[in-house]
C-alpha cells in the first residue's frame, strides 16, 4: 500500500502544469481526435508511432503525448459514429446505433455534444478511481483466475439476451453468427487452424477492427451509393457543386437538462466501464456495449436504440471510463492489461522507469505525474472536442456523392494502415456484407458483437478452467468472487425475461 | 389473414439452420479435436435454434413477420465491395495518390455526365468536372500527407506515386 | 463571426499539428536513401520483441542506415514472417524474428513460409526465460519441485503460453510429464501467466525473466531457474541458475536474428551485419537491452545460420515427434 505523497504531488503539478506538457498533451489529443475519426484506424496505432519520441523526448513529454492521444482518439472513434455511421474505433461501434440515428433526425450537433461531453465524464471518472483506488482494485485484478473469469463472460454473454427482445429467434442466430465469426482461424490455445478454408492468410482469423469497421460502415456505403445512382434527387444536393453545403440555420446545441436528463447512463457507463477496463482483456469496446446493454434496462427514454441521446452517453462514458482504469493492472503489478497499457509500459521502460509492482513506491512522481495527465487531458478534450463539433456538423453536409465515396476510399486505406495486411481489406468488405446481410434480414447487431468481442475470451478461461481442474465443473463456483458472478447472471437473465414480458 | 403460410423471413432463417446443420455434421469429420469443436458446435447449434425460432414464429403470427426490402440492391452491394477491393490492390500496386486520383475522378465523371444527361443541359458540364478533378487531386494530396508522411503507413514501393 | 474564429482556430491547431509531426518525421524524410530498410516484427508494439527492434533501428540510424519498424502481429509471428517471405529481394524488407517463428512454427503446420526463404542478416538479441512459483510456495527450488510433484501427484499445476508450441515442448523437456504427475494449462501470453501466479491460480508458470523479476523482487512469485541459451547466468539476475546446471537439455532457443528475404544483396547484408557487430560493442546499447530483459549478444551470418540449423536438426525433429504424440492423445 501506498500512502499520498504531498511532495510528489507538488512536484507532479509543477511538471504537469508547465507550458511544454501541455503542448503535448494538446497536440496528443488533437492527433488522436483525428485518427480516432478515421474509419479503421484504431488509436493504438497513431499511439505505437508517438512511441518511438520517448527516445529524444523527455518523459513528462512523451506521457502526455502518449495519454493525449489515447484519451483523444477513445472520444475521436465517436465523432464518425454519430456523424456517419461509421465507428471510428471499435470501441465508438455501441454509440452507431443512436447517435447515427440522432444526425438522419437532424440532431447531429446535439448527439455530437452528447458523446463528448459524456466521454469527458466518463473519462474524468475513469481517472478519479484511478488515483485514488488504484492499489485495492490493482489487488483484486488477479484473483479474476480462469475460474472467475469464465463466470464474468458468461455474465457478459448473458446481455444477447436484452438485444433479443423483439425477436429472439434473430438474436440467438445473431449471437451464433458472433460466435462463429470469432472462432474462425487459429486455435487460441493449441493454435489448430479453425474454418480457414485453407486459405493462408485466415489463419490470422477475422481481426476486430476491420471487421467491426466493415460491418457497420460498409452497408451505409452501399445504401448511400445506391440512392446516388438510382435516385439521384434524393441522394443530398447531387447536382450542387459546392462543397461544403452550409447548413441555412444553426441547429440547437444540446441543453443542460438534456444532458443531465441522461444522467443513468452515463453513471451506468462510468462504472461499468472503469470495472471493465481494470481487468485484463475486454477493453473499450465491451465495455460500451455492456453498459449500452445495461442502461436499455433502466432508461425510461422510448426512443432507445432508436435515436436517444442517452445511449449516446451510456456508450461514450463507458469506453472513455476505461482509459484510466486500463493503466490499474500495470501500475500495481507492472503487467500490461491491454495493448494500450503495454505500449505506454514500453514507454516508460524506454524512458529508464522500470514498471513493477514497486513502480509506485520507487517512482512515486512519475506516477503521480501520470495521474495528473490522465486528469488534465479531460478538460483538453472538452476544449478540443468543442472546437471540432462544429467541423463535423458541417461535413455531414457534404453532398452524398462527394462524401461517401471519400469515406469508401479513407476505409479501405485505413483498414490496411492498422496492421499493413492487404488481406485485411477483404476481411473488411466480407464483414461489410455479413453486415449488409444484417441490415436486410433485420438481424441485431449487438449479439453479434457482444459474442464475437467475449467468445475468445469465455472460451479460453472455459478451457484453461477445465484443464486446471482436470474436468471438474465444481471448480467454477469454488470461489465466492465466481460465485457471486454467477447468481449476478442468473438475477440479471431472470430479470431480463420479466421485464420483456409485458412489451 | 392470419392464415399459416411459409415467409420470406421464415424461408431466410430455415436455411441457415440448414447450412449449420451441414457445418455440425461436417465437425464429425474434420481432423480437429473435441476441445477446440466445442465452441464452433455451439456456435451451430446457435444459428440452427435461432433458424427455426425464426421460422415458426412465422408461421405461427405470419401478421407479424418482418418485411424484407425487394429492392434490388444486391448488384450495387457487389458493386461496392468489388471497387473498394480494387481500390485497395490499386492503392498498393500502383501508388496511392495516382489510384485515388484516378478512382474518384472516374465515379464523380461519371455521375456528373449522366447527371447532365438527365436534366439535358450540358452547360458548364466541363467547368463543374473541372472542379470535381481539382478536388479529388485534392483529397488524394490530403490522404497522401496523412497516411504516408503523418502516420508513416508500410506502403510497398509502386510505379507512380 | 464567433463560429468561424473558432473554426478558423481548429484550423490553426491542426496546422500547427501537422507542422510539428512533420518536423519530428523530417529525420526520416531526409534520409530517404535507397537504403532505408524495414524491419518487420510479428507483434503489437510495446513487448520485448518489438522493444529490441526499436532500439536496433534507432542504433542503425545512428550507424547512418535509415530503418523503420513495423509491426505485424498475428499468429505468433507467422503471419509477419509470411508477409517477408514475399516481399521480392530488393525490398529492403527485414524480419526479426526467433527459432519459434522461423522453425517451430513452420514444422507444426504449413505456415506458407520457411527458414530456407530467409538469408541470414545476424543474431543480437537473446530474451531470457524462467521458471517461476507462485508466492508462499511449499518449494524454493527445482529440485524441491520435483520432489513435491513425485510426493503429491496431481496437484501441482503449470501454466505456460499457450498449447502444443516450442514454448509447451520445452517446459515438458523441463517437467517432464511422463515421470511427474502435474497439470500443464497453456494460457494466453507472459502477462496472463504472470496475472496468474501473482494470483496463485496456477502453482508454476513459465515467462520471460524480464517480466517476472519486478515481481520476484516484489515477492509476488520466485523465479526457480533460466533457461536462457547463450550464456548460463542471467547478468541481471546472476543469483539464479540455469538449467543445465540441473542436467536439464531444456534451454530454451530464443534469440533474435534479422532476417532478409532470399536473393538479398549479400553487400546490403554485409552492411547491416558489419554495423549489427559495432552496436553490440556499443554499452548504452547492451544496457537498454539489459533494461528490457535482453541479452545483446551478436553473432555473425554464419554463427546464426549455424545456431539455427544446429535447432533445426537437433530440437525440431524431436519437437514433431512431441507434437505428434501431444496432437494424439
Amino acid at each position: 500500500m501506498f500512502d499520498f505523497n504531498v511532495e510528489a504531488v507538488f512536484g507532479a503539478v509543477a511538471i504537469v502544469f508547465a507550458l511544454d506538457t501541455a503542448m503535448f498533451v494538446m497536440l496528443g489529443i488533437v492527433v488522436g481526435i483525428t485518427t480516432g475519426a478515421i474509419p479503421g484506424l484504431a488509436h493504438s496505432l497513431p499511439i505505437a508511432l508517438v512511441l518511438p519520441f520517448s527516445f529524444f523526448l523527455p518523459i513528462h513529454q512523451t506521457m502526455g503525448l502518449l495519454i493525449g492521444t489515447y484519451q483523444g482518439g477513445t472520444y475521436g472513434g465517436s465523432i464518425t459514429a454519430i456523424a456517419f455511421g461509421t465507428p471510428g474505433t471499435p470501441g465508438a461501434a455501441a454509440t452507431v446505433a443512436d447517435g447515427y440515428a440522432l444526425t438522419r433526425q437532424g440532431k447531429g450537433k446535439k448527439a455530437l455534444q452528447m458523446g463528448l461531453y459524456s466521454s469527458v465524464v466518463g473519462g474524468l471518472f475513469g481517472s478519479l478511481v484511478l488515483i485514488f483506488l488504484v492499489v485495492p482494485i490493482g489487488r483484486i485484478a488477479p484473483r479474476f483466475g480462469p475460474a472467475e473469469l469464465t463466470a464474468l463472460y458468461f455474465m457478459a454473454l448473458s446481455l444477447v439476451v436484452v438485444f433479443s427482445t423483439e425477436n429472439a429467434g434473430k438474436g440467438i442466430l445473431s449471437a451464433g453468427i458472433g460466435f462463429f465469426l470469432a472462432i474462425i482461424g487459429r486455435d487460441i490455445i493449441t493454435g489448430g487452424l479453425r474454418f480457414t478454408f485453407g486459405i493462408r492468410y485466415m489463419q490470422a482469423g477475422f481481426p476486430l477492427v476491420p471487421l467491426l469497421m466493415g460491418f457497420f460502415a460498409l452497408p451505409e456505403i452501399i445504401k448511400q451509393i445506391h440512392t446516388v445512382i438510382t435516385d439521384p434527387e434524393h441522394a443530398g444536393q447531387v447536382s450542387e457543386d459546392g462543397v461544403l453545403e452550409l447548413p441555412k440555420k444553426a441547429e440547437p446545441g444540446l441543453g443542460l437538462k438534456e444532458f443531465l436528463g441522461s444522467w443513468k447512463g452515463t453513471t451506468i457507463g462510468s462504472v461499468v466501464g472503469t470495472f471493465l477496463g481494470a481487468l485484463p482483456g475486454p477493453g473499450a469496446t465491451l465495455a460500451a456495449y455492456t453498459s449500452y446493454s445495461v442502461t436499455s434496462q433502466f432508461t425510461e427514454d422510448k426512443s432507445y436504440g432508436k435515436g436517444s441521446l442517452e445511449g449516446v452517453a451510456a456508450a461514450e462514458s463507458a469506453n472513455n471510463a476505461t482509459c484510466g482504469a486500463t493503466f490499474i493492472p500495470m501500475l500495481t503489478f507492472g503487467i500490461p492489461g491491454s495493448s494500450i497499457s503495454a505500449l505506454l509500459m514500453a514507454a516508460l521502460i524506454m524512458e529508464g522507469v522500470p514498471v513493477g509492482p514497486r513502480v509506485v513506491i520507487d517512482h512515486t512522481l512519475v506516477v503521480y505525474t501520470i495521474f495528473l495527465l490522465m486528469l488534465v487531458a479531460n478538460p483538453f478534450n472538452l476544449i478540443f472536442g468543442r472546437l471540432l463539433i462544429p467541423v463535423f456538423t458541417r461535413l455531414t453536409k457534404i453532398p452524398a456523392v462527394v462524401l461517401w465515396p471519400t469515406i469508401a476510399i479513407v476505409l479501405v486505406i485505413g483498414t490496411y494502415a492498422y496492421n499493413n495486411r492487404p488481406f485485411d481489406i477483404i476481411m473488411c468488405i466480407v464483414a461489410g456484407l455479413i453486415g449488409y446481410f444484417y441490415r436486410w434480414f433485420k438481424l441485431p447487431d449487438g449479439p453479434l458483437v457482444l459474442a464475437f468481442l467475449v467468445t475468445p475470451l469465455f472460451e479460453a478461461s472455459f478451457r484453461q478452467a477445465l484443464t486446471i481442474s482436470r474436468g471438474d465443473p465444481m471448480f467454477f463456483v469454488q470461489s465466492p468472487i465466481a460465485q457471486v458472478l454467477w447468481v449476478i447472471t442468473a438475477l440479471s437473465i431472470f430479470f431480463f425475461l420479466r421485464k420483456k414480458e409485458p412489451g | 389473414m392470419s392464415t399459416k403460410r411459409l415467409t420470406q423471413n421464415g424461408i431466410i432463417g430455415l436455411l441457415m439452420a440448414f447450412v449449420a446443420i451441414g457445418a455440425f455434421v461436417w465437425t464429425f469429420y474434420s481432423p480437429l479435436r473435441s476441445m477446440e469443436l466445442f465452441v464452433p458446435r455451439i456456435a451451430m447449434w446457435l444459428i440452427i435454434i435461432g433458424g427455426v425460432l425464426v421460422l415458426l414464429r412465422d408461421v405461427v403470427k405470419p401478421e407479424r413477420a418482418p418485411r424484407l426490402s425487394q429492392a434490388f440492391v444486391l448488384p450495387y452491394a457487389g458493386g461496392v465491395a468489388f471497387a473498394m477491393w480494387l481500390y485497395g490492390w490499386a492503392f498498393r500496386n500502383i501508388g496511392l495518390v495516382t489510384s485515388t486520383f484516378v478512382f474518384l475522378s472516374v465515379w464523380w465523371i461519371w455521375i456528373a455526365v449522366r447527371d447532365a444527361r438527365r436534366s439535358g443541359t450540358t452547360a458548364g458540364l466541363a467547368w463543374r468536372i473541372a472542379k470535381l478533378l481539382a478536388l479529388a487531386l485534392a483529397i488524394a494530396a490530403v490522404i497522401h500527407v496523412l497516411f504516408i508522411t503523418l502516420l508513416n503507413m508500410h506502403m510497398p514501393r509502386t510505379p507512380l506515386p | 463571426m464567433k463560429k468561424s474564429l473558432r473554426v478558423g482556430g481548429v484550423a490553426v491547431v491542426m496546422a500547427l499539428a501537422v507542422v510539428l509531426a512533420a518536423t519530428a518525421g523530417g529525420a526520416g524524410e531526409a534520409a530517404e536513401t535507397p537504403d532505408e530498410i524495414t524491419i518487420v516484427v510479428g507483434f503489437g508494439a510495446g513487448g520485448s520483441n518489438d522493444l529490441s527492434a526499436r532500439y536496433l533501428a534507432e542504433a542503425f540510424n545512428d550507424h547512418g542506415i535509415s530503418a523503420n519498424v513495423v509491426n505485424m502481429p498475428g499468429g505468433m509471428g507467422t503471419e509477419a514472417a509470411y508477409h517477408v517471405s514475399t516481399q521480392s529481394p530488393d525490398s529492403n524488407t527485414f524480419m526479426w524474428a526467433h527459432p519459434l517463428i522461423m522453425l517451430f512454427e513452420p514444422a507444426a503446420g504449413d505456415r506458407g513460409f520457411t527458414i530456407h526463404d530467409f538469408e541470414p542478416v545476424g543474431t543480437l538479441a537473446s530474451p531470457t526465460f524462467a521458471v517461476s512459483s507462485r508466492a508462499g510456495a511449499p518449494w524454493s527450488t527445482l529440485e524441491e519441485l520435483i520432489q513435491y510433484i513425485e510426493a503429491n501427484p496431481g496437484e501441482v499445476v503449470l501454466g505456460g503460453q499457450g498449447e502444443g508450441n516450442m514454448m509447451h515442448f520445452i517446459a515438458e523437456l523441463i517437467l517432464d510429464p511422463a515421470e511427474l504427475d502435474y497439470t500443464y494449462v497453456g494460457l494466453g501470453g507472459g502477462a496472463d501467466v504472470a496475472l496468474n501466479l501473482t494470483g496463485g491460480h496456477v502453482d508454476v508458470g513459465h515467462l520471460s525473466l524480464a517480466a517476472a523479476r519486478p515481481l520476484h523482487q516484489d515477492g509476488d512469485l520466485s523465479v526457480l531457474v533460466n533457461t536462457q541459451i547463450l550464456v548460463e547466468r542471467d547478468p541481471l539476475m546472476p543469483e539464479i541458475p540455469n538449467i543445465v546446471e540441473f542436467g536439464i537439455q531444456g534451454q530454451e532457443p530464443h534469440p533474435l536474428a534479422l532476417w532478409a528475404p532470399k536473393g538479398t544483396s549479400s553487400a546490403l547484408i554485409q552492411q547491416l551485419t558489419e554495423a549489427m557487430a559495432e552496436i553490440a560493442q556499443d554499452p548504452d546499447f547492451a544496457q537498454n537491452y539489459q533494461d528490457i530483459g535482453v541479452i545483446a549478444h551478436y553473432l555473425d551470418p554464419e554463427e546464426t545460420w549455424e545456431f539455427f540449423m544446429d535447432v533445426e536438426e537437433n530440437m525440431v525433429p524431436r519437437y514433431k515427434a512431441w507434437l505428434e504424440a501431444y496432437l494424439a492423445n
